[in-house]
């Protein structure tokens, strides 16, 4: 059983179709990654599932419900968080205030506090720096922050918007790793990716995205896969 | 002698500061510069004076409830159907909705200002060494950093104002994290509604009279306050409106008198070469828009 379907999704913006008929689906539990080249619509794909932007058609299933409808706070409460790309912390929140927030629709406090404890075991650095301002972090620990403060609400899957983007390679590498630790404790992980190597490896599955929302194909991830030839075939597939 | 004129000085910009904070709040989290603040601040002077002969304590409850019902009643009457468009969209509402709330203060109340009894209790005056400090200045500066504090605290430490900040910052953000913008902007207008309240009792009590455009001149202080203060900026907000507050005293007191009619001009001036220097305001906000 699927824990989310995505069922011949478009998006467009006026006249400009950001995706074309788009079915991709994740298993409970699954590792998925969805790859392609700038423009061919990953983020939007994320936004129509975090319910910001509506697909003009087709449909989103998430538990078995619909959700293509629904807003952002109450596709979050189903249990779908978002780490949307470029993080977007709050920077002129402390550390702490970010994983507060990121608790909002639980109103458990002391769930919450506990919540927040075991993220600051997970990620000491979030500890350390508790009481600075968010936007003194560097590009890593704000990553770091942007998923801690995502996990701040018990999510069953995490959504990753391009989580590498303008981090250094070993920091890459460490996100990568953590994504993989979360997704080995139970939590269902769609990742969209440019850095389409390190996702592939990472992953259980993964599809390439073609311009126009159009799926080339849906194969199965991990080390064994001969990246290489992936890339050099996903190279193709992104020329326009 | 200048001494006396600093204090007076104080009196009037901690008044301005409490003004500019009301209005920035809201800016600050929806975008929104409310051009009918100033109305709510003469709906708290019509009041007052509805309640004149109540005792001291039903004038500052009653004030503060009627004025945050109509703060509450201005953000889901008219500014929640527009949130999604445009600032100018947004700017315009707030354009009619004043000048809606100008004419019916006017109809209801009528063209002439209503006298307001005095508070004489309020005049009662302190001599310390050679200054003469009215209870009036000493009220006002207590209530405005009592204010200030308190919602420092409800920014700082309570999930509301922590959300408050978050949605100020990074709004399509704060909605993916779940937190409710109706909720948020609600007590936006709420805080924005007790600060219009005390206000327009801090205000209205060095007054003679309420008018239907007692409104008008306290919007374009606060206005400019928050601008040149920085918009989006709260500290900035409160420094900006205590500046123009305390130069306005300094310049009626120390100009020569053939020039004191000029005041506004001066101040307006400065407010330009301010700007001129630092057009952004004093304490810039990250992402600020107008």
């Amino acid at each position: 059983m699927s824990l989310l379907k995505l069922d011949q999704i478009s998006i467009t913006y006026g006249r400009a179709v950001a995706v074309k008929g788009l079915s991709i689906h994740v298993d409970e539990g699954e590792f998925v990654s969805l790859i392609g080249h700038n423009g061919v619509g990953k983020s939007s794909t994320v936004k129509a599932i975090a319910g910001v932007v509506r697909p003009t058609s087709g449909s989103i299933w998430f538990k078995d419900r619909d959700i293509t409808q629904m807003d952002s706070g109450d596709i979050l409460r189903m249990g779908i968080a978002v780490v949307p790309e470029g993080r977007h912390i709050f920077t002129r929140l402390t550390v702490r205030e970010n994983l507060v927030v990121g608790a909002t629709i639980s109103r458990d406090r002391s769930a919450n506090l506990k919540n927040l404890d075991s993220m600051i075991d997970r990620f000491p650095v979030l500890g350390k720096y508790s009481s600075r301002m968010a936007g003194l972090l560097s590009g890593g620990e704000q990553q770091q922050l942007a998923i801690a403060r995502a996990l701040m609400s018990s999510p069953t899957m995490l959504l990753l918007d391009e989580p590498s983007l303008g981090l250094a390679p070993l920091i890459v590498q460490q996100v990568f790793d953590l994504l993989k630790e979360l997704n080995e404790q139970g939590v269902s992980i769609l990742l969209i990716e440019q850095n389409a190597a390190q996702a592939i490896i990472a992953s259980d599955r993964y599809y390439v995205m073609r311009t126009g929302g159009v799926i080339s194909t849906e194969a199965r991830g991990g080390d064994q896969v001969d990246v290489a030839k992936i890339e050099a075939d996903y190279l193709n597939f992104g020329t326009v | 002698m200048y001494l006396q004129y600093v204090v007076d000085a104080i009196g009037t910009g901690s008044l301005y500061a409490l003004m500019t904070l009301g209005l920035a709040l809201v800016f600050s989290v929806m975008g929104l510069m409310n051009f009918a603040y100033g109305q709510l601040v003469m709906i708290g002077g019509f009041s007052i004076i509805m309640l004149r002969q109540q005792p001291w304590w039903a004038i500052i409850l009653g004030t503060i409830l009627v004025v945050v019902i109509a703060s509450l009643l201005m953000e889901r009457l008219a500014f929640r159907p527009v949130r999604a468009a445009t600032a100018m969209t947004m700017l315009i509402t707030s354009f009619a909705l004043a000048q809606f709330l100008q004419q019916a203060a006017r109809v209801a109340f009528g063209a002439n200002p209503r006298p307001l009894e005095q508070f004489s209790e309020l005049s009662v005056q302190y001599v310390v060494g050679d200054l003469f400090i009215s209870r009036q200045t000493i009220i006002t500066v207590v209530v405005a950093i009592s204010i200030m504090l308190a919602l420092t605290l409800l920014l700082k430490k309570t999930n509301i104002g922590i959300q408050l900040r978050a949605s100020t910052e990074d709004v399509d953000m704060a909605r993916l994290v779940g937190i409710k913008s109706n909720r948020v902007i609600a007590s936006a207008f709420v805080i924005s509604g007790v600060i219009a309240a005390i206000v327009s009792m801090l205000f209205f009590a060095t007054r003679t009279n309420v008018s239907w455009s007692s409104g008008e001149s306290i919007v374009l202080i606060a206005f400019v306050g928050a601008v040149i203060g920085g918009l989006g900026s709260m500290v900035g907000a409160a420094l900006g409106g205590f500046l123009m507050g305390f130069a306005y005293t300094l310049l009626n007191a120390l100009l020569p008198l053939e020039l004191r009619v000029f005041a506004d001009a001066f101040l307006y001036t400065i407010v330009i070469v301010v700007l001129l220097i630092r057009p952004s305001g004093l304490i810039a906000a990250k992402g600020a828009r107008v």
